[in-house]
């Protein structure tokens, strides 16, 4: 039998103690949703960046994939059974990794588990971006963006990402996965 | 001021509180889901799983999408101009087993990058669809491109793009030839 104890706010998920309690405001909101997320004492934050950044030039230089013009490129990011993705966040950047305004790419992930999507269609990446060009009238998003409901991944662990990139050009980006795996021993849990 | 504690002051500890209760409880909850079938079985069990993506089903309708347009048509270089578009019927899912993308210009010489054709579902190519640089296929003999899924309302669009000297080499009356074949089946 498991005794549950009583737990003040860790909050090692957003590392931000600022935010007030404004019910007109999203991300305080939905950082409520989170509320199980950021008091519990047995899940830890990771991050998973798609794609990964890979050596190129034999090895010499470490950069990232980029997506090709006018294709979807698709990726397998595999996680702890039974996680919860919980944020997003995308960067968009030049080749000599300056970030810049994205405007390029559509996302879709898909749980390889139940096999749904996480969107009813492609998204516009540039919804989970936190980055403005200097002087644009729209306010920069709160890093990262939260999910409504956190999505419990069941196993095999499997989410598939796709990139599509809707330009001419190769597309340098990196979609940041913000999960809240278990770290729980064997057996401590049913 | 209560004196943190050493070891929630790092974030994790080791004993289970009433949130990790919580999300024990919702992850026993789904894997009883999972065990008895999965989320489609519980949530709608009248759903198809027959695959009807992959094997037209008896009660599926076929649709041959076919566009033409002249080269003349193509109005500037480099631009991206639509041969053949259109929607999904609403209350249906589809299937695209084949396409066929052509060119019928005797002058048109195929993976020269003259032209470059693309299918497009919405906002995102269809993968290995993006930038076909060949003539694929024939309305005889259509391209089978392995089941791309379209869903209900969704727009197929398929593009085709010219350079400025394939502009001038081919000829303003030749015709460019786009279809699209699959089927669509009741969601």
């Amino acid at each position: 039998m498991i005794e549950y104890e009583q737990d003040t706010i860790a909050d090692a998920f957003t590392l931000n103690t600022g935010f007030r309690n404004n019910p007109y405001n999203y991300y305080t909101v939905a950082l409520k949703q989170i509320r199980a997320l950021r008091e519990c004492s047995l899940f830890r934050c990771k991050l998973f960046p798609v794609p990964e950044p890979m050596p190129i030039n034999g090895g010499g230089v470490e950069t990232f994939q980029t997506v090709a013009a006018y294709s979807t490129a698709r990726y397998t990011v595999r996680l702890i059974p039974n996680s919860y993705v919980w944020g997003l966040a995308y960067v968009e950047m030049q080749t000599n990794f300056t970030q810049t305004l994205g405007r390029s790419a559509t996302i879709q992930i898909t749980d390889a588990c139940t096999g749904l999507d996480f969107f009813d269609d492609f998204l516009i990446a540039s919804a989970f971006e936190f980055f403005r060009t200097t002087g644009s009238s729209y306010p920069p998003n709160p890093f990262p963006s939260i999910l409504i409901q956190p999505k419990l991944i069941q196993d095999p662990g499997l989410l598939n990402v796709q990139v599509s990139n809707r330009v001419s050009g190769p597309l340098l980006c990196q979609l940041v996965l913000f999960v809240a795996e278990p770290a729980i021993r064997e057996g401590m849990v049913k | 001021m209560k004196p943190l504690d050493p070891v929630l002051a790092q974030g994790y500890r080791n004993a289970p509180n009433a949130a990790d209760k919580i999300l024990f409880n919702e992850i026993e909850l789904y894997s009883t889901i999972k065990d008895i079938g999965g989320i489609h079985k519980v949530c709608c069990p009248n759903l198809r799983r027959d695959q009807p993506w992959l094997n037209m089903p008896g009660d599926a309708k076929r649709f041959q999408w076919i566009g033409q347009i002249q080269v003349s048509q193509i109005t500037a270089a480099n631009t991206d101009t639509i041969v053949l578009q259109r929607q999904v019927d609403y209350g249906y899912d589809g299937s695209i087993a084949s396409i066929v993308c052509r060119c019928f210009d005797p002058a048109f010489i195929d993976g020269s990058g003259m032209l470059q054709w693309r299918l497009q579902v919405n906002t995102y190519w269809v993968p290995d669809c993006g930038q076909i640089i060949t003539s694929l296929g024939s309305l005889s003999t259509p391209f089978e491109v392995g089941f791309v899924r379209v869903q209900s309302g969704q727009l197929v669009t398929f593009y085709v793009n010219a350079t400025a000297s394939a502009l001038g080499i081919l000829s303003p009356t030749s015709y460019i030839q786009c279809a699209l074949i699959g089927w669509e089946y009741a969601r």
